[in-house]
C-alpha cells in the first residue's frame, strides 16, 4: 500500500478550501463589509473535516497492512492470488462502493456536490452581468431623452426672451414646446434604438433571475415556474377540448332530429254489444 | 399666494370627505347572466321602453376595461343606449392571470365571445345579435363577423383598428405611437418579453400609452390637479377617469404576441391573411351592416386606421360616423355624448328584425 490516497485526498481537500475561501473573500470584496460570521466558518471547518478524514484514513491504511501480513502468513498465497488478497483488504477500494452510494443519496436530497460549487457562482454573476447592462441601456436610452428636454429648453428660452407672460401662459408655452420636441424624439431612430435596447436588456435581466431562482427552486425542492407553465399550458389546452367536445355535442343534437313520440298501439278487436248485432244483422 | 392656499385647503376637505362609493364607476344596474373561467356577461337593466328587438353585445377588448363605457351618470354611452330603448349586455373579460398565459385570441373570438352570443341570443330568442366591439374589442367583433356572419345581425365598430400601418397616412406627430413602437421591435423581442413576463403586464402598456403625451402626463398630477382641486365637479370627473385609468388588467401572453406579432407587425387582418383557429379571417365574408365610428383626433387608432375597412368589407351597407374628440373623449366628451348613441340606436332601429 503507497501513500498517495492519503497525499491525493490532502491535496483535494487542500484545494477547495484554498478555493473555497477564495470564493469567499472575492464576494465580501464584491459586495464590502464584513462576511457573516456563518460563512466565514466554512473554511477552517472544511480543513478540520479533511484533517479527521486523513487521520482515519491513516489508521485504516495502517489496518490494511498488517491484515495483508496476516493474510499472507494464514493463507501462504503468492502472486496474483496475494496481489487479489491485497485488493480485497484496500480501505481505497472500500470507499468506492461508498462514494457511489453517497453521491445516490445526495442526489437523490438534492444536496449540492462539490462539482455543483461553482454553478450558483455562474448563475449569480449572470445577473449581475446583466443587470450592468440594463442599467447601461438605461443610460444610454436617458441620453436621447435628456438630448430632446434640452432643445425644448433652449428653444423655451429663446421664446421667452423679451416676453412679459401669466404663470398660466408660461406654462402652456412650456408645454407646447416640450410636447413637440418630446414627441418628435419618440419617433426618431436613436430614441426607438435605445428603447428596444432596453427592453431587450430587461427581458435579459429578468430571464437571468428566472433561472437562478429556478436553479435554487430545484435545490430545495419547490415547484418553478416551469413547471406551474407546464401545468397552465396543460389546463388550457384541456379547456380547449373541452370546448370543442361540447360544441360537437351541441352541433349533434341539432343534426339529429329528435325521436317521433311512440305511436299508440293499434286497437285491439273488442266484442261490443254494437258490433256483435251488426253481425247478427249481417247473417 | 392667498388664492393657492385657499384652492388647496378647500381640495383638501374635498378629498378628506370622498369615500370608496363616491368614486364608484360602472354603476347602471346590471346582472350577471352567465360565466365561464374568468369571463362573465351580464345583462344591464331596461331604463326605458326596449324600442329595439335585437339586443346588443358590447365588447371591449383585453387592454383596460368596458367600465370606460359606463364612467359616470352624464358621461355614459350605456346609460345613454338603455335609455334609447336597447337591449344591452356587456361581456366582461375578467383578470387574467399567469395561469391565462396560454391563452389565445382565438380562445377568446371563437371561444368566449361565441358562448356570450348564443347566451344572448338565446335569452332574447332571436338567431342573431347586434355587436358593438370597441378598440381591440373592435378586431375581436370584426373577426367574429368575419368568422360567424351568421349569428351577426349587425356590426357596430368604435376606435376600431383594421389596417395597423396606416398611421402613415396622415402622420401626424403624437398620433400612432403605438404602431410606430411596435415595429421598431424584432418579432424576438415580443417572444422573449412575454416568456419573461408570462402576459403581457398592464403597468407595461400603461407605460407605453403615457410616452404617447408626455407633457400631459408630467403635469396631469401637478399643474392639472392643482387647476381643478377646488371644483368639485371637475374633480370628481377626473378622479372616476384616473380610476378607470389605473385598472389595467394583464393581457394574456399567447394572445398578445398574436396581437403585436399578427395585426401591429405583420398587418395580417386588412390583408385577409389572419388566421384564427386555423381558420381564414375574410373581411369580404362580413356582409351585415356595418356602422363604424372613428375619432377624429384619436392618437391612439389613428382615422385611417379603423377607416380601412371601408374597402375590405363584403357589405352592401357600410356606413362611418367620425366623432369630434379622442380615443377615450368620444366615449367621455360631452360633445359625443349627444351624437354618439343616438347614433349608434338609429341604425340598429333600422336594421331591427321584424
Amino acid at each position: 500500500m503507497t501513500d498517495e490516497p492519503t497525499d491525493g485526498l490532502k491535496a483535494v481537500v487542500d484545494f477547495w478550501s484554498a478555493q473555497g475561501k477564495a470564493a469567499l473573500d472575492g464576494m465580501q470584496a464584491l459586495f464590502g463589509g464584513e462576511m457573516p460570521a456563518a460563512n466565514r466558518a466554512t473554511s477552517p471547518e472544511l480543513a478540520q473535516a479533511g484533517e479527521a478524514t486523513m487521520q482515519l484514513w491513516s489508521a485504516a491504511e495502517a489496518l490494511s497492512a498488517e491484515l495483508a501480513n496476516r493474510l499472507g502468513q494464514a493463507t501462504g498465497s503468492s502472486g496474483a492470488t496475494k496481489a487479489m488478497l491485497e485488493r480485497v483488504i484496500d480501505p481505497s477500494r472500500w470507499m468506492q462502493g461508498h462514494t457511489e452510494l453517497d453521491e445516490a443519496l445526495a442526489r437523490t436530497i438534492n444536496g449540492p456536490l462539490l462539482s455543483d460549487f461553482w454553478d450558483f457562482e455562474r448563475r449569480y454573476s449572470s445577473v449581475v452581468r446583466r443587470w450592468t447592462e440594463l442599467r447601461q441601456r438605461a443610460f444610454e436610452h436617458q441620453r436621447v431623452v435628456l438630448d430632446a428636454w434640452i432643445k425644448a429648453g433652449r428653444q423655451y428660452s429663446a421664446e421667452l426672451a423679451g416676453r412679459s407672460l401669466e404663470p398660466k401662459q408660461a406654462v402652456a408655452l412650456w408645454t407646447e414646446i416640450g410636447n413637440r420636441h418630446l414627441l418628435e424624439a419618440q419617433r426618431s431612430e436613436p430614441f426607438l434604438r435605445s428603447q428596444r435596447e432596453m427592453i431587450r436588456a430587461s427581458t435579459e435581466f429578468r430571464l437571468a433571475q428566472a433561472e437562478l431562482s429556478e436553479a435554487i427552486g430545484r435545490q430545495f425542492g419547490w415547484p418553478t415556474r416551469t413547471e406551474l407553465d407546464d401545468v397552465h399550458r396543460s389546463v388550457t389546452e384541456m379547456r380547449r377540448e373541452l370546448r370543442k367536445v361540447r360544441r360537437e355535442l351541441d352541433a349533434a343534437r341539432q343534426v339529429v332530429p329528435p325521436a317521433p313520440p311512440e305511436a299508440p298501439p293499434a286497437p285491439r278487436a273488442t266484442k261490443s254489444r254494437a258490433s256483435a248485432a251488426r253481425r247478427r244483422e249481417a247473417r | 399666494m392667498a388664492a393657492l392656499g385657499t384652492k388647496m385647503m378647500t381640495g383638501g376637505r374635498l378629498l378628506a370627505a370622498l369615500g370608496d362609493a363616491d368614486l364608484a364607476i360602472a354603476t347602471t344596474p346590471k346582472d350577471l347572466v352567465w360565466q365561464q373561467d374568468k369571463v362573465s356577461l351580464f345583462h344591464f337593466r331596461p331604463l326605458a321602453e326596449q324600442r329595439v328587438r335585437v339586443p346588443v353585445l358590447l365588447c371591449y377588448g383585453l387592454i383596460g376595461r368596458w367600465t370606460m363605457t359606463d364612467l359616470q351618470e352624464d358621461r355614459s354611452l350605456v346609460r345613454n343606449l338603455l335609455n334609447l330603448g336597447l337591449d344591452l349586455y356587456v361581456v366582461d373579460w375578467g383578470n387574467p392571470s399567469r395561469a391565462d398565459r396560454y391563452l389565445k385570441l382565438e380562445d377568446y373570438i371563437c371561444g368566449y365571445l361565441d358562448d356570450c352570443v348564443g347566451e344572448v341570443a338565446r335569452r332574447a330568442g332571436v338567431t342573431r345579435v347586434n355587436l358593438l366591439g370597441i378598440c381591440e374589442g373592435g378586431v375581436f367583433t370584426t373577426a367574429y363577423a368575419a368568422l360567424f356572419p351568421a349569428r351577426v345581425n349587425t356590426l357596430t365598430l368604435t376606435i376600431t383598428p383594421i389596417d395597423f400601418h396606416a398611421d402613415t397616412v396622415d402622420d401626424r406627430p403624437g398620433h400612432g405611437f403605438l404602431n410606430i413602437w411596435s415595429r421598431s421591435l424584432e418579432p424576438e423581442d415580443i417572444d422573449r418579453l412575454i416568456d419573461a413576463t408570462g402576459n403581457l403586464p398592464g403597468e407595461f402598456l400603461g407605460a407605453v400609452f403615457n410616452q404617447m403625451t408626455p407633457m400631459r402626463t408630467l403635469l396631469k398630477y401637478n399643474f392639472d390637479l392643482l387647476d381643478i382641486i377646488d371644483d368639485e365637479t371637475r374633480l370628481m370627473n377626473w378622479l372616476r377617469m384616473e380610476k378607470w385609468l389605473a385598472d389595467r388588467p394583464d393581457h394574456p401572453g399567447e394572445a398578445a404576441k398574436q396581437w403585436l406579432k399578427d395585426l401591429y407587425q405583420q398587418n395580417k387582418l386588412v390583408r385577409n391573411e389572419w388566421q384564427l383557429d386555423g381558420r381564414p379571417v375574410d373581411l369580404g365574408r362580413i356582409t351585415m351592416p356595418v356602422l363604424n365610428v372613428f375619432a377624429e383626433d384619436d392618437h391612439i387608432i389613428p382615422p385611417a386606421t379603423s377607416r380601412a375597412l371601408a374597402s375590405k368589407v363584403g357589405s352592401s351597407d357600410y356606413r362611418e360616423l367620425g366623432l369630434p374628440g379622442g380615443h377615450v373623449g368620444v366615449f367621455v366628451g360631452g360633445k359625443s355624448q349627444k351624437l354618439f348613441a343616438p347614433a349608434v340606436a338609429a341604425f340598429l332601429a333600422e336594421h331591427d328584425a321584424p
